[in-house]
């Protein structure tokens, strides 16, 4: 392997891998034909696996537009090896956590929650979480009210959604919660002190 | 890692250029204080020389649209357009590498590199 990004999960003591691989082969260039030149790209691949244990796959990258699904194209190599591992974290069990949590509404819990963030941060670290580009994939959500930070919490032990109406800060013991429906891939519409809606998908 | 052999009819040589992605943590100021962020880039690695002797400085290439002239153009034709691919951006810099170039190609600024030995 080429380079590798590699990561300690807290919560099963695991070490995951994000590899970078640089690749040569020889493969059509046209559709159908084979040219016989080498062509260059890169492999990207993980250790992560997602919920069900399966494996995320293997990704080819020829250009900068050969992104994460529903992402937008990378800047440089860096943005686009970040894209990756952004997609990978969120995919993955990576922000699966035991840790207690912050939320009011803790009454549906009765042990560990998943955290799910939309955003462009560590998501195992308390701090700020922006949300800068709407996610349309599993584990994450579409921000229909602009640009903001929103933690989305999901428990395990129930089917219930809860998004905090914290905006630009991680969410504390005073911020209000909403519930988002009573299904994992309900609509939310209902307004408390949030003022968005949000469209929640099923992980 | 990917190692491209060019071979020289002339002097019935074979030299190679060695290409790969790296990951560091680069200094993001003049301060050379790192802001702690992966940068992520190929590098191009050659034991050749050039036809002068002068040993080749490694090349850095953070995106597709830093080209292999001074960054600003591409070394085998005179365009300022990104690269279309990782492809096309290995096969340019590898270009340069074998042809050279005259100060100021194109335009670009850049030093002059004689071809490779």
């Amino acid at each position: 392997m080429s380079t590798y990004v590699q990561f300690w999960n807290n919560a099963d003591s695991t070490y995951y891998r994000v590899n970078f691989t640089l690749q040569q082969s020889v493969l059509s260039k046209t559709t159908g034909t084979i040219t016989g030149e080498s062509e260059y790209y890169l492999l990207i691949n993980t250790t992560m696996t997602d919920p069900y244990g399966q494996p995320l796959g293997n990704w080819l990258v020829r250009t900068l537009a050969d992104v994460p699904p529903g992402d937008s194209t990378a800047t440089d190599f860096s943005d686009l090896c970040r894209k990756y591992i952004d997609y990978f974290i969120k995919q993955s069990t990576l922000l699966e956590t035991s840790s207690s949590s912050s939320s009011s509404s803790s009454s549906s819990s009765s042990g560990g929650h998943r955290r799910l963030v939309a955003g462009t941060n560590n998501p195992n670290v308390n701090g700020t979480y922006t949300l800068t580009t709407p996610y349309n994939n599993k584990n994450s959500w579409t921000n229909t009210n602009g640009t903001g930070t929103h933690v989305l919490w999901y428990y395990s032990t129930g089917s219930e959604w809860i998004i905090s109406s914290a905006q630009n800060s991680y969410p504390t013991s005073t911020d209000a919660f909403i519930k988002a429906g009573a299904y994992p891939d309900g609509t939310y519409s209902n307004s408390n002190s949030y003022t968005g809606s949000a469209t929640v998908t099923a992980i | 890692m990917s190692t491209i052999s060019i071979y020289n009819n002339a002097n019935a040589t074979t030299r190679t250029i060695t290409v790969d992605i790296f990951a560091d943590l680069w200094s993001q100021t003049v301060t050379n204080t790192s802001s702690q962020e992966m940068v992520y880039y190929f590098k191009f690695i050659t034991s050749a020389t050039q036809t002068d002797g002068t040993k080749y400085i490694p090349v850095q290439v953070t995106g597709l649209s830093d080209l292999a002239l001074n960054g600003v153009k591409q070394s085998a034709t005179n365009t300022s357009a990104p690269y279309a691919s990782i492809d096309a951006m290995i096969e340019d810099y590898t270009y340069d590498f074998i042809e050279g170039h005259t100060a100021n190609q194109f335009g670009s600024g850049c030093k002059a590199q004689l071809p490779m030995k």
